[in-house]
């Protein structure tokens, strides 16, 4: 199963399934990251983490730990 | 009667700015989440009757930080006659998601589109008709910044106020979903006000946690309930608060098809975005970062600033005001010692900290310009991998951010972080940076024995963070503090050209507060100081000493003084000056102003760097420094970590670490400077070895709290963890 | 002692009071905790409840 931490800088991708609970994927959805969504990886932080994603038109950083929540096909 | 209007919107959509324009008040914009969390109330100009309430910045109503949950406790409990909801008509696909919640609670909503300029710029149309009727509300436009359409909005807000008319809610829910939502409505109607029926009933589908506990319904009832949910989540694969979630991007995706057209393509680069090609750039972000910071310290301290600061020094208070001074003092025949003590005393201590506020305003204006552009943001973004090896994110370095400024506000700011063990360390570690207050310590030793070099002032920018990052990896490896990583989920804004009048104006509310101490707490505290350092037993006779070194003040300093030997600065005048830096930062350069004589310097032409050049060498310098630095701040932050730690406990543990790794570093820097400078090896060095390989030991040293089994980490440990508790 | 020494002295003194006493004010109303102008504060509430 492929899941937002293994897309590479550049891509378009579209969010299959939302895993994990609580919070945090609560905070995840309210930002716009639900099922069908188009995420477009923009770049990784020069320390390699977090990622920065282009979601609903605006840019929104996240931790590839927290990427691996959500499942993209 | 008075009319409530609550201001709402997402962080960052210009609120703050709309509320600063339609109340007249003076309010600082900042350009990152979490800075308002405080309810702001103002009244409307022109219209006496009307408040505008502006909330928090939220992206949601959910439960689960305190923003949100101060927000929507204001809009139930205090009902206010109309909402005016803000939205960044730049980025209106996610700020549409808060509106929808609220039109839900049933109260009138004013939708007001703002940075109407920038969609123009990008080409892109939003058709209001449009949007308004999908809504169910009136939808207006405007450009805070542009001062347009503000008071329209706010005006057709106060009009539905008057009217007490909520708009028709929209179909936001499909299917079995809106059905499970109308059977919750029939369930509780009659427990809540009628207008709110619709949001607690959609509340109560997604199980929030504090809608239940407010409601107390009955066991059957709950349990009734609960298997309509349950039903809806079987059929859709999916929990409550996703499907709800999902459902409301998916009505507000059809409605942003009808009513906007975007001219760029989805994804492509802004212009905010092509900045930070080169501002986060994997390889370019941290030297900019480093670079920034050292320029606006060169700029504040080293070039401008010094130049200003000896001008205010020598011209100003030498020449004309202690010259003058004393002359007419004496000419209208007041006895030597008020002369003394209104010139060297009080002019001596206050003029010594007023010299620096030049440089206070520049580096103040420098970082309300950065703060402004919307740079902070990416500071946290680039940082967050730093803090997360602690447990915390780079949204702690937010608070120390605002603590270059002042440690006070700075150990507030802490209030937006949610975790409670991340909270206490960022507190805890947040007074090492520098603040304001300290910079004329910095600026006076980089004077007077660096030759005014800027690697001094930013050396100690970056020692207070490498007090930090070493304070983080530490702590976190105690009991105490370990744990799973906080999340960080942070919206990178666009950047944006500063608004000159608020830089200006948060420029200019520092810069007064600086000098405002100056005139209160370190004028008093130099009076202080200078009866005790002009008196003292000469011979056992009590009376006025012509050399400080043998007054009282010069007594009780020795008998403290010898704490500080092993750190290079054991005479009694560094030690008094570090203990007044507890009133109040600035004070040890205002009590350094009176004790080394400030005022001669109207006669004999010596500065008072020269004075002070004699007692320090530039390690023991560097090493004072250090220990001011890192060591407890002022009484005002003492307060402000008391009431943020709510703990005494945790207080006196705060301001201990401190203190204590403030002791240790100027001891290695002292002893290890003095081994390198070929002065042999000695106890104290021996203690300096020990402490600094007690130090490498903490931070290398394996964390045995690190395995957490249970801690969902991975989408497999997820299915794991699903399988293990089934 | 004379006349302008004990005109100064006192002016001195008062201020020093004023200042000393307007702290004192200020801790037990709970206000101007900060030094750092409370427009800045994300805490303002705390300090200026009234507005």
């Amino acid at each position: 199963m492929k899941t937002l931490r293994d897309a590479k800088v550049g891509d378009t991708v579209t969010v299959v399934k939302l895993h994990g609970e609580g919070a945090v994927k609560r905070r995840i959805m309210d930002m716009g990251i639900t099922k069908g969504v188009d995420i477009h990886i923009r770049k990784v932080a020069p320390l390699g983490d977090p990622l920065e994603l282009n979601v609903r038109g605006y840019e929104l950083s996240l931790r590839k730990a927290d990427a691996q929540m959500i499942e993209i096909g | 009667m008075e009319i409530k209007i609550a201001l709402a919107g997402n962080p960052n959509c210009g609120k703050t700015t709309l509320f600063n324009a339609l109340t007249g008040s003076n309010q600082y914009v900042g350009n990152w989440p979490g800075v308002t969390v405080e309810k702001k109330e103002g009244r409307l100009k022109g219209h006496g009757d009307a408040v505008i309430q502006d909330l928090p910045g939220i992206y949601s109503l959910s439960p689960y930080t305190l923003e949100e949950v101060v927000a929507r406790s204001y809009l139930v409990g205090e009902k206010p006659d109309a909402i005016l909801n803000i939205v960044d008509g730049t980025n209106i696909e996610r700020n549409l998601y808060l509106t929808t919640q609220l039109i839900e609670l049933g109260l009138p909503v004013v939708v007001a589109v703002n940075m109407i300029d920038l969609v123009r710029k990008n080409g892109d149309r939003i058709d209001l008709a449009k949007l308004g009727d999908a809504l169910g509300c009136q939808v207006l436009e405007m450009s805070a910044l542009k001062g347009e359409g503000g008071m329209a909005a706010a005006e057709a807000a106060l009009a539905l106020a008057k009217g007490h008319r909520a708009g028709e809610l929209p179909h936001v829910f499909t299917g079995s979903v809106e059905h499970a939502i109308a059977h919750i409505e029939e369930s509780i109607a009659g427990k809540v006000d009628d207008r709110f029926l619709r949001w607690y009933a959609i509340k109560v589908f997604e199980r929030d946690e504090r809608v239940m506990e407010e409601l107390r319904l009955s066991a059957s009832l709950k349990a009734h309930l609960e298997q309509h949910i349950a039903d809806c989540e079987q059929e859709l694969d999916d929990d409550a608060e996703s499907i709800i979630t999902n459902q409301r991007y998916a009505y507000i995706s059809g409605v942003i098809e009808r009513s906007v057209k975007k001219k760029r393509a989805k994804h492509s680069l802004s212009i905010s975005d092509k900045i930070d090609r080169v501002v986060t750039n994997r390889v370019l972000a941290l030297p900019i970062f480093a670079a920034a910071m050292f320029l606006v310290y060169y700029i504040s301290i080293s070039t401008v600033g010094d130049i200003v600061t000896e001008w205010t020094n020598e011209t100003l208070f030498s020449g004309l005001i202690c010259g003058n001074l004393s002359a007419w003092m004496e000419g209208i025949g007041c006895a030597p010692w008020l002369v003394g003590l209104v010139v060297d005393g009080i002019v001596g201590g206050v003029g010594a900290v007023i010299g620096f506020v030049p440089q206070m305003l520049i580096l103040f204006l420098m970082l309300s310009v950065l703060e402004d552009i919307g740079y902070m943001a990416r500071v946290a973004f680039i940082m967050d991998r730093i803090f997360r090896r602690f447990g915390l994110s780079g949204k702690s370095f937010i608070p120390m951010l605002i603590a270059s400024g002042c440690g006070v506000p700075g150990v507030m700011a802490s209030r937006t972080i949610e975790n409670e063990r991340d909270r206490r360390m960022t507190i805890m570690t947040t007074c090492f940076i520098p603040c304001g207050a300290k910079m004329p310590i910095i600026g006076l030793f980089a004077g007077a024995l660096f030759g005014g070099s800027g690697l001094v002032a930013t050396s100690a920018y970056f020692i207070g963070v490498a007090a930090v990052i070493f304070s983080g990896i530490v702590l976190k490896k105690t009991k105490m503090f370990s744990g799973d990583p906080a999340p960080f989920v942070m919206e990178l804004p666009a950047y944006h050209v500063p608004a000159v009048g608020n830089v200006l104006r948060a420029t200019w509310e520092r810069g007064w507060s600086f000098i405002k101490r100056a005139g209160t707490v370190i004028l008093a505290s130099s009076v202080v100081l200078w009866f005790l350092q002009s008196f003292g037993f000469v011979d056992g006779v009590f009376g006025m000493v012509e050399d400080n070194n043998t007054s009282l003040l010069a007594s009780i300093g020795s008998a403290i003084s010898f704490l500080f030997a092993p750190l290079g600065f054991g005479s009694w005048k560094p030690a008094v000056a570090t203990f007044t830096g507890l009133i109040a930062k600035e004070n040890v350069v205002g009590t350094f102003g009176v004790l080394y004589g400030f005022a001669e310097v109207a006669e004999d032409g010596a500065e008072i760097w020269g004075n002070i050049a004699t007692d320090f060498t530039q390690l023991s310098a560097y090493s004072f420094m250090i220990f001011n630095l890192l060591c407890a701040p002022c009484f005002a932050a003492m307060g402000a970590i008391k009431r943020e730690m709510n703990s005494a406990k945790w207080t006196f543990a705060a301001i201990g670490y401190m203190c204590g790794l403030a002791y240790l570093a100027s001891l290695v820097v002292y002893q290890l400077g003095l081994l390198f400078t070929g002065h042999g090896f000695g106890v104290g060095t021996a203690a300096a070895v020990l402490a600094l390989l007690a130090a490498v030991y903490l931070l290398v040293r394996k964390n045995r709290y690190d395995d957490n089994p249970l801690a969902v980490r991975s989408v497999t440990a997820a299915s794991k963890k699903k399988e293990m508790i089934s | 002692m004379n006349g302008p020494t004990i005109v100064g002295a006192l002016i001195v003194l008062a201020v020093v009071a004023a200042i000393v006493g307007r702290g004192i004010w200020n801790r037990r109303h709970h206000r101007g905790g900060c030094s750092c102008g409370c427009g800045d504060c994300p805490s303002r509430g705390l300090c200026h409840p009234d507005k």
